[in-house]
């Protein structure tokens, strides 16, 4: 589903030029859970918003579906990440304005769903992520973990083929941080791609594969 | 704490921001220092206008006598003011009061410095009754014969000061319309100036009648009030008289009623009753109008200001947000709240501060553009004065800053937001009230310009624009020109530029509405228009004749076709006329043409002849406009001296000059639109700054989610055209009553188009898109990555 070939990744200030990613080729094939791992700076958030659409690579390709996307402008990549990829933070990023019902609906609004569609599918997503009984709380009326599960409906209410999730329990305690990676588990066995970005060697343990990055050069693989 | 230190700093680092930036607060201070200078001048005005003369001690008790049609000028006898003085014993002092427009002022060994001035007679007790100050000269002087008292700037003006002025001599000569003067040729006559007073308030009673008044004539024996001048009992006198306190006014109007048998002239208004009326109820001319146009200038000028206030307010706000980590950074390092707050408020202080000096700028290059304004007013604006105004402004501007920022600072400080995006509805209501005035204004700069051009075209409408562009209207109507007409016209027909030139009595181009006594088979026609003019006028002015053919000598009149409605017959060539001396046959009708505003009916006009050109009318030839200007001017300077002002208008300016109230208006209003305009879209311009400022993570997670660059900006611009749309239908709503309300005042009207109100729409909604796209393009285009990581 997801190959990169020589990713490189150069930000440039006025006069000083960072190496985010040198040489990264990975392949991760559809239905896998890849847990990305390093220490902080290694240029594990940069690939995954290249790998998100988020981001051009400055060299390198990427192919997403066997399509080669290195060189897609913003619009097309856009076009691309609609209801085919889903995003997971580590701060949750809802939108302060609205509330849960509405937050989760959003992917499903730009892709132009009708108003039943949505609310179904809206409601099948709560009710699996158990928040159905927060539908018009708004996210400063939530705890970290139910704000958490809501981004997680978000992510997958257009049902995407691929989740990237960004140390996703970073800013929750052990008990919701569990329930979430059981969460992204349940997602998996059901077909879904997961990149997960990640600090924790226990979170890690949920994905099948380990891909650690040191100075934006990916160094070691490890199967689990 | 070093404080200077800290202002410094925060000195260097608001230059810095101010720089980094200079883009947005280049656009922030050019609406801010608009909306001060634009305030400042609307309050200088609004004051001129509404400051009032009438603070002279017993005005409470002073009155003019008028009629019972409120009129107290024309056909009042001079010496009725002193009757009632004699007769009343309640009546403590009088004072009469008459106008001379035009007089010719020479002075010098030779008479050799000439000046056309406004002088006003007056009765030697004028200058008790009004308690006027003298600046020099004896006050008792005024009981002399033929003195000259003149204003202050009038004495500058001629004899460079004030106290150089006292003993001189001047000679003075006025022309009265043939039908006052009974023919009688206008003799020099010595005076001596032996006072100089105060220059009249701008918006005095008396300026707002006759305009700048140079000079008062005090026993002047060859004046209106001089028992030697046979007047046959006319005059247009104002006379005033005050009475003791606790007078019954009520007694002495019944007791006066019937005064106006015996000092009413030979003219008209026999069965008018006379009565006092109080002197601050005395009509100025447009005051209504002018409190009108005060209290909108004022408002208008107040809301602009406190918009673009608003405006600087939420860019400070903008600012505060992007300088959030930096409090942090500052407040961890030791500042408290105060170094906090003046952190920020040295930023808008110096914002204002700059703003205000530019505020100068426009205003220093506003006020030449402004003498039409000023003219119409009798407003002088004194830059000095102005100045100190903005400065009072500034430091209020500092304060109010002062004030408005505690709260945003406070909040940042304290970091007690809730998380949620502030509602902002005092923001949007503001933004609301800025566009519905930008709505209201070009609307109705749209409907005054829609009426005035209908009216351009509609009066002389025989006339085509562009032939009104080369015909120059060339007044003789002065003492030192009337008696060279001849040897004028004679001068403009040898002007190869000259194709063609006409005489007429008076300015028929100007508005002038002349009516004389006209009589048919007995029965008089009420107020018809004369013009006294050539034959050749109607073939100069391409005016059909409908009926009949144009005069042939001075014993043959035509009419329009309103006028032959008077005669209550369908054919009336051949009818015969008499004016008071002599009598004519009617040889042609016209067709209708519009010679005065169009607040005005068509009236009956009579094409009388002309005995006694006063005005040419030169058709020059297309391309050599200027050049015929220019030898028409110097024509008439080998008659008229340079301190003389002279005016040489096309009739298309005279026409404009018709309508010069509206014209007025329909600028003003265009100022006030291009201003309200820019601040509305300079507030537009600041709020989508702090909303894209505010939505950042916002705009990042849509994006993420899969919305569109189109639609994000649609997310931003849909509550901004919802406000618009709010404010449009009541300003639409109020502009159409408005313009209804005074579009109904005029006998011919311009009907609004209904295409107008969303032409109006859909510009300013353009307006507001092209504004902010810049800046929505630039916040939709920006990693969601980026931002996310940032915020």
């Amino acid at each position: 589903m997801i190959q990169t070939e020589h990713l490189s990744k150069t930000f440039r200030a006025e006069e000083v030029e960072t190496i985010a990613l040198r040489d990264v080729t990975i392949h991760v094939p559809p239905g896998e859970f890849v847990a990305i791992m390093g220490p902080s700076g290694c240029g594990k958030s940069t690939l995954l918003n290249i790998l998100g659409l988020l981001d051009a690579p400055t060299s390198g390709r990427y192919l997403f579906d066997g399509a080669d996307v290195s060189a897609f402008k913003e619009r097309e990549r856009t076009r691309l990440r609609k209801g085919v990829i889903g995003f997971v933070f580590q701060s949750f990023n809802l939108i302060d304005d609205l509330n849960v019902r509405e937050n989760i609906e959003l992917p499903l609004l730009y892709m132009g769903e009708s108003a039943a569609s949505r609310k179904k599918k809206v409601r099948e997503a709560m009710d699996r992520m158990e928040i159905s009984h927060r539908v018009k709380h708004f996210p400063r009326q939530l705890s970290g973990g139910q704000q958490q599960r809501v981004a997680i409906a978000r992510a997958v209410v257009a049902r995407p083929r691929l989740i990237l999730a960004d140390e996703p329990t970073g800013n929750l305690d052990s008990r919701n941080g569990l329930e979430v990676m059981n969460l992204l588990s349940e997602l998996n066995k059901e077909g879904a791609t997961i990149v997960m970005v990640t600090h924790s060697r226990h979170d890690a343990g949920f994905a099948s594969r380990v891909i650690n990055l040191f100075d934006g050069q990916l160094v070691t693989e490890t199967i689990l | 704490m070093n404080y200077l230190s800290l202002a410094r700093h925060y000195f260097a680092i608001t230059a810095r921001d101010l720089w980094k930036h200079r883009g947005n607060n280049l656009i922030n201070l050019l609406g801010l220092s608009v909306a001060i200078a634009c305030f400042t001048l609307c309050l200088y005005v609004a004051r001129g206008i509404t400051s009032v003369d009438d603070d002279f001690p017993g005005a409470d008790r002073s009155y003019v006598i008028a009629d019972s049609a409120r009129r107290y000028t024309a056909a009042f006898e001079h010496t009725l003011g002193a009757a009632v003085a004699r007769d009343f014993p309640d009546a403590e002092q009088y004072a009469t009061v008459e106008f001379h427009p035009d007089i010719l002022f020479e002075t010098g060994d030779n008479k050799e410095f000439k000046y056309m001035l406004r002088a006003m007679e007056v009765t030697p007790t004028f200058f008790d009754f009004f308690s006027i100050e003298f600046l020099d000269g004896a006050r008792g002087a005024v009981q002399q014969a033929n003195t000259v008292i003149l204003f202050e700037s009038t004495a500058r003006k001629i004899f460079g000061g004030v106290r150089e002025s006292i003993g001189q001599t001047a000679y003075i000569r006025r022309e009265l319309p043939q039908i006052m003067s009974k023919g009688r040729a206008e003799q020099d006559v010595a005076y001596a100036v032996r006072g100089v007073i105060p220059d009249l308030a701008y918006n005095s009673r008396f300026r707002s009648r006759a305009g700048e008044i140079h000079l008062l004539l005090v026993n002047d024996e060859n004046g209106q009030f001089s028992p030697s001048r046979a007047r046959g009992g006319w005059s247009g006198a104002q006379n005033f008289v005050r009475l003791r306190p606790g007078a019954d006014v009520g007694v002495i109007n019944r007791a006066l009623a019937p005064y106006s048998k015996k000092f009413t002239g030979n003219f008209h208004f026999e069965d008018a009753r006379y009565y006092l009326l109080p002197y601050g109820e005395i009509p100025r001319n447009g005051r209504d109008v002018a409190y009108a146009l005060a209290g909108v200038i004022s408002f208008c000028g107040l809301l602009i200001l406190l918009a673009s206030l608003f405006n600087h307010a939420a860019r400070v706000i903008t600012s505060f947000l992007d300088k959030r980590r930096e409090c942090a950074i500052r407040e961890s390092a030791g500042a408290g709240h105060w170094a906090t707050f003046f952190f920020f408020y040295t930023g808008a202080a110096i914002a204002i501060l700059l703003a205000a000096g530019l505020s100068a700028c426009w205003i220093q290059l506003l006020l030449p553009r402004l003498t039409r304004v000023t003219d119409a007013m009798n407003l002088t604006f004194d830059f000095r004065a102005i100045l100190l105004q903005l400065l009072q402004y500034a430091l209020a501007g500092l304060l109010a800053a002062f004030l408005l920022l505690l709260l945003p600072v406070r909040r940042i400080v304290r970091r007690d937001g809730d998380g949620k995006r502030p509602r902002q509805r005092a923001r949007t209501v503001l933004l609301g009230l800025q566009l519905f005035i930008s709505i209201f204004f070009i609307s109705a700069t749209l409907i005054a310009r829609l009426q005035l051009d209908y009216f351009s075209s509609i009066t002389l409408h025989t006339i085509s624009k562009d032939d009104r562009k080369r015909v120059l209207e060339v007044s003789l109507d002065q003492s030192l020109l009337a008696p060279r007409v001849e040897e004028v016209r004679s001068a403009l027909r040898a002007l190869p530029a000259v194709e063609e030139v006409i005489a007429a009595e008076f300015g028929f181009a100007s508005g002038a509405k002349v009516s004389t006594w006209i009589q048919y088979e007995g029965r008089e026609f009420e107020r018809p228009n004369c013009l006294f003019v050539e034959p050749e006028f109607l073939a100069f002015t391409n005016t059909r004749l409908l009926e009949g053919r144009a005069p042939r000598d001075g014993n043959e009149v035509v009419v329009n076709e309103t006028a032959r409605r008077l005669f209550e017959k369908e054919e009336v060539v051949g009818e015969r006329i008499k004016t008071y001396n002599r009598e004519f046959t009617v040889v042609g009708v016209a067709e209708d043409v519009l010679y005065t505003n169009t607040k005005f009916e068509m009236s009956a006009t009579f094409f009388l002849p002309c005995s006694t050109p006063r005005y040419l009318y030169a058709r020059v030839h297309p391309d050599r406009i200027e050049d015929a200007r220019k030898q028409i001017e110097g024509i008439i300077r080998a008659y008229l001296p340079t301190t003389i002002d002279y005016s040489l208008p096309t009739i298309e300016e005279s026409v404009a000059d018709i309508a010069v109230m509206e014209n007025l208006l329909a600028r003003l209003i265009a100022i006030l639109t291009i201003i309200s305009v820019i601040i509305s879209l300079t507030g537009v311009y600041t709020s989508m700054l702090l909303a894209t400022e505010r939505r950042r993570k916002e705009v990042a997670i849509r994006k993420i989610n899969g919305a569109a660059l189109p639609v994000i900006i649609a997310l931003f611009l849909r509550p901004y055209f919802i406000v618009l749309l709010a404010a449009a239908i009541p300003a639409f709503a109020l502009c159409h009553a408005a313009a209804a309300s005074w579009v109904e005042t005029y006998a011919f009207r311009a009907p609004v188009p209904w295409w107008l109100y969303p032409l109006v729409f859909i510009a300013l909604a353009a307006l507001l898109a092209a504004v902010t796209i810049r800046q929505l393009v630039k916040t939709a285009r920006a990693n969601p990555a980026d931002i996310l990581k940032t915020e």
